[in-house]
């Protein structure tokens, strides 16, 4: 298991190398020089110019001013923003719970549709029950988050007014208030997620059941609760756990849509913020973040399944 | 897993056997893709999606002809759906609602054609080149897809069509980017899949070359999975090119989008909310249209679970 988490924890140095190049060279994208913008932009003298591109090591090469970039970032320095100054790190640590109760209460609705629903079309295979899943799932997929978002703000905030329809409320307090203030940014990332999830789960499900070892178990007389929840459930568990990882993961990256819908000061409006100022430092320390954090949980993801199965860890 | 696909052309088992009675000696060749025909005509759903889908283009195409008045502002804002003249009613500037549902379709299906052909052709490229040459070059595109796929779909469009400037062109450019690593993984899987198969080694044991080998063996039997593909990011570009515009990232001012009408329904809805009404209904029928029919080719082609990958 060690000599495992090894091997998949070395074999993600090239590619972090890769996406923090990617990220870096977003900075070519940005029109026009962003020393003259630190400088004060249409009234910057030459020597404020001068001045800023010194501190921004834009007179060094780009591999060098990468280099440095990186090294400042490895040590959890992702520079100061253009615009209010103040470090990105920082910035981020304070949005950072928003998005992160977003993301979870997303991640738990989104289970607790997609599961059961996935099972019950799974095991009546062809049944009514199967046929209402998996039309209601094609609907729930044809909405984007952001688009639910908006017809639930118009039925429950705006006509029937029973929950808020903006800003956040910390989880210390006043926890009806963080959950009421989330609901419906919930609801609305939960709702596709659960569906995308049933869809998983139903196709990874029916696989399982046909194969050896479920009729083996059913031959030997075990209740069909077991069999179904014990041993087919266990084995159609991996494409449905990675792609929940995956979703989890880009939903704590920032839900920039959402965020924006119903006001919630998260990474996701951080970065939307810095979007239109073309606040580059803030631009690329998302960016970043949002990709680290997809890599850790894939990895926690990869290291749980070859917990669960040898044959991962050995093949 | 879904990374193993079978050619479908080539799964396709004799079990079909009653409906190649049917086809006229001198078409035998044509047999597969004529079953394929034969299932997606036979699905309710796909062809509701697909009459749907060409309703949309049409209306797309023919925008100038369809549009009941000019895009500019007709100074009657805020009327209602069923005034007269303006059957969906105006905004809050007073431009008709109906003209800009239109012409928001041809900003949906310019965007969603742009990025399916560019997504596409750079992921065969890439794809073909990985999966059939692999390698050392191989090994850096695979890195470098695998370092595409850890950015949020969305956080990585955003900055790219922000950084770039907005404008149609540019958000396409930045959605396809959003879609080449997904793309290039299904083709990559089909093609290793298909290396392995004795029609290849064959045709490398009598010294076919490798262009003739990936022209006439590899590239067919990665067609049908990149069809699938293709039909599922067109209605994911369609709600990437609302969202992105809804956030002011998409079309430029004067330009009807979707998203465009999404953004000002939401900022007046605590006055009038009938103006989030058509855009949304448009953008979920177009979506799911899109779905419909790329569920229905996935099932046609004699697949059931493609999509795992997708992004």
């Amino acid at each position: 298991m060690g000599a495992y988490i090894a091997r998949r924890v070395l074999a993600l140095i090239p590619l972090l190398i890769i996406v923090s190049f990617i990220v870096f060279s977003l900075s070519q994208l940005l029109p026009g020089d962003p020393a003259r913008v630190i400088a004060g932009g249409q009234k910057a003298t030459p020597e404020g110019i001068a001045k800023a591109r010194e501190e921004l090591h834009l007179n060094k090469p780009f591999i060098q001013q990468y280099g440095i970039w990186l090294g400042n970032a490895a040590r959890g320095d992702l520079g100061t923003s253009f615009f209010d100054h103040e470090t990105v790190a920082q910035s981020i640590a304070q949005r950072f719970p928003v998005t992160l109760s977003l993301a979870l209460g997303a991640l738990v609705l989104t289970i607790l549709i997609g599961l059961p629903l996935g099972i019950l079309a799974a095991v009546r295979q062809g049944s009514f029950v199967d046929r209402m899943v998996t039309a209601s799932s094609s609907v729930a997929l044809a909405m984007p988050d952001f688009w639910l978002g908006m017809i639930l703000l118009l039925i429950f905030a705006v006509n029937l007014q029973v929950l808020p329809s903006r800003g956040y409320i910390p989880l210390t307090d006043s926890p009806a208030g963080w959950a009421t203030h989330l609901y419906l940014p919930w609801i609305a990332m939960g709702v596709p997620g659960g569906a995308g999830l049933a869809r998983q789960v139903r196709g990874a499900m029916i696989d399982a059941l046909e194969q050896d070892y479920v009729r083996t178990a059913e031959s030997k007389g075990l209740r069909r609760r077991l069999v179904v929840f014990k041993h087919a459930l266990k084995n159609a568990s991996l494409a449905p756990v990675t792609v929940l990882g995956i979703g989890f993961a880009y939903m704590l990256g920032g839900s920039v849509i959402i965020e924006q819908i119903f006001t919630l000061n998260g990474m996701g409006r951080y970065f939307y913020l810095a979007l239109f100022n073309k606040d580059l430092p803030v631009i690329q320390g998302v960016v970043l973040l949002s990709a680290l954090i997809f890599v850790v949980l894939n990895l926690a993801v990869d290291i749980f399944y070859a917990y669960l199965n040898p044959k991962v860890r050995l093949g | 897993m879904s990374m193993e696909f079978e050619p479908a052309v080539l799964a396709d088992e004799i079990t079909d056997a009653p409906v190649q009675l049917e086809i006229p000696m001198g078409e035998v060749g044509a047999t597969p893709w004529r079953r394929v025909f034969r299932r997606f005509v036979h699905n309710w759903a796909a062809m509701t999606g697909l009459v749907i889908v060409v309703l949309l283009v049409l209306t797309a195409l023919f925008a100038p002809v369809l549009a009941p008045t000019t895009q500019a502002p007709v100074f009657k804002p805020n009327l209602g759906p069923g005034s007269p003249g303006h059957l969906l009613g105006t905004n809050a500037i007073g431009r008709d609602l109906l003209t800009r549902l239109i012409y928001g379709a041809q900003s949906s299906m310019f965007v969603a054609f742009l990025v399916v052909t560019i997504a596409t052709s750079v992921a065969l490229v890439l794809g073909l080149s990985s999966g059939f040459f692999g390698g050392w070059l191989g090994g850096i595109i695979d890195r470098c897809m695998d370092a595409l796929f850890t950015f949020p779909p969305l956080t990585l469009a955003l900055a790219i069509s922000a950084l770039l400037g907005a404008s149609l062109t540019n958000a396409s450019l930045a959605i396809a980017i959003v879609f080449v690593p997904g793309l290039v993984r299904v083709i990559r899987s089909q093609v290793l899949a298909v290396r392995e198969e004795t029609f290849v080694e064959a045709a490398r044991s009598v010294g076919v070359s490798d262009n003739r080998m990936l022209r006439k063996h590899v590239f067919p039997n990665v067609v049908s999975p990149v069809i699938v593909q293709a039909a599922l990011a067109f209605g994911y570009a369609i709600g990437a090119e609302a969202g992105l515009s809804f956030l002011g990232l998409g079309v430029s001012p004067p330009t009807a989008s979707w998203g465009v009408m999404l953004q000002e329904g939401y900022n007046q809805m605590l006055e009038t909310q009938w103006p989030l009404i058509p855009p949304a209904v448009a953008i979920l029928l177009a979506i799911l249209a899109f779905n419909l029919v790329g569920d229905g080719l996935r099932d046609s082609l004699g697949r059931e679970r493609i999509s795992v990958d997708g992004p």
